[in-house]
């Protein structure tokens, strides 16, 4: 081999690294596509949800699950808020104020034969209460 | 010196497309993992494929056995009646045999019959809903309520009526009668305490059932059920 043909090889080695090492740098550090998903109501619509500001926490009904049929006269409601909010729950046979002492609350309520619609309120630091509406049909076999 | 250009370019050229080539020649040494399938194997795949997806139906049924839907009736005749649910009109299938009807009643529920529900009555009804259509196990008649939050507006002495704006900002005239169960927050106990009218004042919150108009869907004035105030006091103690 003479030394013409030793030049090429590691001219060819480096040149061809060089440009292997482009096309990966490239491929793996360039920028992401970033995927943002568009939710669509029923009708088809687009719908577009405000971000919620970190660290505020809404009220959120862990359960029970709305629409639930149950065949016992109560239930339990099961949430999260923010701590020390004034929780007010009614419907049209009941009413149940308190204080949640921490982030989450619990609470036995009384239910009617038949559709019994829920509204489930935590006022945190305003008069503005977050609102949540449950609709639980109780039915048994009277 | 040429001869060293061409001969670079060359190796450069070479080493760039090995990995090209490197993904597509097989391994020495290693056996192949994608065999060709026998035609044995296809059709066990397809079985159990198969398997899955009646599973999942029946299970996906099985689910939707107990599921509710709510609206008013629209109209009515032997073998179906259509409901307007959340803005969308829904057809039920009903079976003289298999579909059962009941009323609500304050604190029971009595069975009924289907001449027993008219256009405009307020029913729920329990059943798979399959391609649209909901296949009626039961049918309810109740009366349907409406829960309103927000705060108080206007007192009026005259009439014994409150004006409220809710949540959603929409306006609201709620007449106070006498059976009109109206509780208020005691903000030192948080317990509740029953309340006559002269109490009710502008600023409160409030939260209030009332019975929903069926005929006139957009009235904004209603008999309140049920009142429970949170004064402005708490707020700001």
């Amino acid at each position: 081999m003479n030394k013409e043909t030793v030049i090429a090889i590691v001219l060819g080695i480096a040149l061809g690294a060089g440009i292997g090492g482009y096309v990966l740098f490239r491929t793996g550090g360039g920028d992401e596509t970033k995927i943002i998903p568009v939710a669509s109501d029923n009708d088809g619509k687009k719908v577009v949800k405000t971000a919620i500001p970190q660290g505020q926490q809404l009220l959120e009904i862990t359960a029970p699950k709305n629409k639930t049929v149950v065949s016992k006269n109560e239930i339990t409601i099961s949430g999260k808020a923010q701590k020390n909010s004034l929780i007010v729950i009614q419907s049209p046979v009941g009413s149940e104020v308190f204080k949640n002492e921490k982030d989450s609350f619990s609470m036995e309520f009384s239910l009617a034969r038949g559709e019994n619609v829920i509204s489930v309120n935590a006022y945190a630091d305003s008069s503005t209460p977050q609102e949540v509406i449950l609709t639980i049909y109780f039915i048994d076999s009277e | 010196m040429k001869k060293l250009l061409i001969s670079s370019i060359l190796i450069s050229l070479m080493l760039f497309t090995i990995p090209v080539w490197s993904q597509t020649t097989p391994t020495e040494g290693v056996s192949p993992t994608v065999t060709t399938p026998e035609p044995t194997d296809n059709l066990d795949k397809e079985v159990d494929k198969l398997k899955e997806k009646v599973a999942e139906k029946v299970s996906e049924l099985a689910e939707n056995s107990d599921q509710v839907t709510a609206g008013v009736v629209n109209s009515i005749s032997d073998s179906s009646l259509t409901i307007k649910s959340d803005n969308r009109e829904v057809e039920v299938s009903i079976d003289d045999t298999l579909t059962t009807y009941y009323e609500v009643q304050g604190a029971s529920i009595r069975e009924i019959k289907l001449d027993n529900i008219a256009k405009n009555d307020y029913v729920f009804v329990i059943g798979p809903e399959i391609n649209g259509v909901i296949t009626a196990n039961a049918v309810y008649k109740d009366q349907k309520y409406i829960l309103l939050t927000g705060k108080i507006t206007k007192v009026n002495q005259s009439d014994y009526s409150i004006e409220m704006v809710s949540l959603d900002k929409t306006s609201y005239t709620l007449d106070i009668q006498t059976y009109t169960n109206q509780r208020m927050l005691n903000i030192k106990s948080l317990a509740l305490e029953a309340i006559g009218f002269s109490k009710l004042k502008e600023g409160d919150a409030l939260h209030v059932v009332v019975k929903s108009n069926l005929k006139d869907p957009k009235s904004t004035r209603y008999d309140a059920s049920r009142l429970l105030i949170v004064p402005n006091e708490y707020f700001i103690q």
